[in-house]
């Protein structure tokens, strides 16, 4: 059920230069949150911003009654949410979307392009280790946050665009030459990643499990402003997704 | 005791603060008794005729304290909405408005046939002759005085029960519409729809939008929508629903000492689902406050104390 809640920051801390994690106090979201699901945060009540920010969640604790969010600072919004102080109180609207799974393959390989690696974390938290996780990066900048993804994923397969860490290349080139027939993947990252990787694979691999960005408004279902084209019309990526079967999407249409 | 409910417009609102058409869900998760306590109304998503697949593109996009929206009235048409979705609405005891809303006078008679067969199922009609969002109809009736006027008289032909105008700000003389609207047998006039504004994507160099325009609501154009529902407050005697970037119970205040007898909220949702009790509350207040019986003796009261009207 997707509700407002007041979440005290229990900690932060930077993982990567502007790349934070922030960990909250919030048992229905530690207790609801699935993989896939994601939050959408406001460290302000005053309308500037007016809108929420969409997070991935990257991990629950129920016991403890807490989860967190990991995320790149961009803009305004993402900037004010990296400066709250442990202790203060943010608004979470959440848990919002459908989930990852079930998969129609036992093996499941992630495909993460950087931040999208979030929700892929936390379906890792749920079914342990993947057989494979790509993920890519940029250059040499991302090394700090590329480690920490290994040190909570080892079987981390690095990609970066120049080379400077991993192999050269982006993270669906960890696809070439291997068999997908019987593999499910579980994929987010930058929207025309997830559309290169259906482009070459979409025909070799039956069960690609995505996780789809837009601009959203109200983040509950009730606007239409986050629609993505798919076979079956025009859906919301917030409550109808954001994790849609690629094959369905139309790809051609899709932009932020 | 105070009281701040009333019946505007032939609705019953048990609270003076409407759900505003296009900004909440019909799914039942999001009907918590936390909103539905605090709710008067709601108001439908757009419906028209047959289903519409709405605007290609990008379709919001935050501006400084406001939203620009090209939504494009997505809906299902009217036989599925009368099919499925008002009896969703109607499970929560919140009284249920549609948002009517169409290209050319054919389809207006055509719902409001289909309505007239469900009369007792639906608390009122908000003819929607505003939404900027379209090529076609819409807001090119709710910009003239003689076309709003035909339209709320053909509603009528079919529907003797509130009917609510709601008016655009892209009308050259917002008054005159709505006096127009209220001389053609509206019950109401709610003060306003969306903004004509636009947005350009720097980084890539292009507009935003593929219509280009958009609707800009919340609180940005709060002053501005309490400027029209003044004026509109001054032309009819019908009753004035205020909307426009309301997100407080001060907001709503204003618009009632402007003349409104009740307001809509929309935009504000989308940051804080909590607006609707904060307004309820605040409104409860306020009354006492002011030491009146009735929230209706705010009604005006800025006009009828303004030095200079
Ligand atoms: C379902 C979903 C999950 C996400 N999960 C994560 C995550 O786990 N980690 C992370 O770092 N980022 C994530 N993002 C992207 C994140 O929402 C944006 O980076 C953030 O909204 C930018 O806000 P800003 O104010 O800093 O940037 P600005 O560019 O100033 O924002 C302006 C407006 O555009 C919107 N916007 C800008 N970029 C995006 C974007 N990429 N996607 C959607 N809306 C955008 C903002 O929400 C805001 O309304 C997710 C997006 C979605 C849709
Ligand atoms: C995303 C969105 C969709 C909307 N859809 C409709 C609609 O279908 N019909 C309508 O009459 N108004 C629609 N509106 C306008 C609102 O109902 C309201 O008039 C306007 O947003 C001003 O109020 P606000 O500032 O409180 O949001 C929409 C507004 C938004 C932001
Ligand atoms: S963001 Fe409003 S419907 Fe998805």
């Amino acid at each position: 059920m997707i509700r407002d809640y007041q979440a005290p920051l229990l900690a932060k801390e930077e993982v990567s230069p502007g790349i934070w994690r922030l960990s909250l106090e919030c048992p229905p979201i530690a207790r609801e949150a699935r993989p896939g699901n994601f939050v959408l945060l406001k460290a302000v009540s005053s309308s500037a911003p007016l809108l929420r920010r969409p997070l991935g969640v990257l991990e629950t604790d129920a016991e403890k009654g807490t989860f967190g969010v990991l995320f790149r600072v961009v803009g305004a919004g993402t900037e004010l949410l990296s400066g709250m102080a442990p202790g203060q109180i943010l608004s979470v609207r959440g848990p919002v979307g459908g989930q990852f799974g079930p998969f129609e393959h036992g093996r499941v390989w992630a495909v993460a392009g950087t931040l999208g690696v979030v929700p892929l974390l936390f379906l890792r938290q749920a079914r342990g280790a993947f057989d494979k996780l790509f993920l890519g990066v940029g250059n040499a900048g991302w090394r700090p946050f590329a480690e920490w993804v290994r040190a909570r994923a080892p079987e981390m397969e690095l990609f970066s665009d120049d080379g400077s860490l991993g192999k050269k290349g982006f993270a669906i080139d960890g696809l070439k030459d291997q068999a997908l027939e019987d593999v499910s993947l579980a994929v987010c990252g930058p929207n025309p990643m997830m559309k290169a990787l259906y482009g070459q694979y979409g025909a070799r691999c039956a069960d690609i499990q995505v996780s789809l960005e837009r601009r959203m408004g109200c983040g509950m279902g009730g606007c239409f402003g986050c629609v993505v084209d798919t076979e079956t019309g025009r859906r919301r990526v917030c409550i109808d997704g954001p994790v849609f079967q690629a094959r369905e999407v139309k790809w051609d249409e899709l932009h932020l | 005791m105070s009281s701040i409910s009333s019946v505007v417009g032939g609705v019953d609102l048990k609270v003076p603060v409407v759900i505003a058409s296009g900004t909440w869900p019909y799914e039942e998760g999001m009907w918590q008794e936390d909103l539905t306590r605090h709710a008067g109304a709601i108001c439908s998503k757009a419906i028209t005729r047959r289903p519409w697949p709405g605007n290609p593109g990008a379709r919001v996009w935050e501006t400084p304290s406001g939203i620009l929206n090209s939504i494009g009235l997505q809906n299902e048409g009217i036989d599925h909405f009368l099919d499925v979705r008002l009896n969703q609405l109607r499970k929560h005891g919140v009284p249920v408005l549609l948002n009517v809303s169409m290209e050319n006078a054919e389809d207006l008679d055509y719902m409001m046939a289909c309505i007239a067969g469900r009369a007792d199922e639906v608390d009122g009609i908000e003819l929607n002759v505003s939404c900027p969002n379209t090529d076609r109809g819409c807001m090119s009736w709710g910009v003239d005085p003689t076309l709003t006027a035909q339209a709320t008289e053909q509603v009528r032909r079919r529907w003797d029960g509130p009917l609510w105008v709601k008016l655009t700000p892209q009308a050259p003389d917002i008054p005159a519409v709505a006096r127009a609207a209220e001389s053609a047998g509206a019950s109401a006039v709610v003060a306003v729809n969306t903004w004509l504004g636009m947005a350009i994507d720097t980084k890539r160099g292009v507009p935003v939008f593929n219509r280009r325009v958009a609707g800009l609501s919340g609180p940005a154009v709060f002053p501005l929508a309490l400027r029209v529902v003044w004026d509109v407050a001054g032309a009819v005697k019908i009753p004035v629903i205020g909307c426009g970037g309301v997100r407080s119970a001060d907001d709503a205040l204003a618009m009632i000492m402007a003349g409104a007898s009740a307001v809509e909220v929309g935009a504000a949702l989308f940051s804080d689902f909590g607006v609707l009790k904060e307004i309820h509350e605040g409104l409860e207040a306020a009354a006492q406050r002011w030491g009146v019986t009735s929230l209706a003796d705010l009604r005006a009261k800025a006009r009828n104390t303004s030095v200079s009207a």
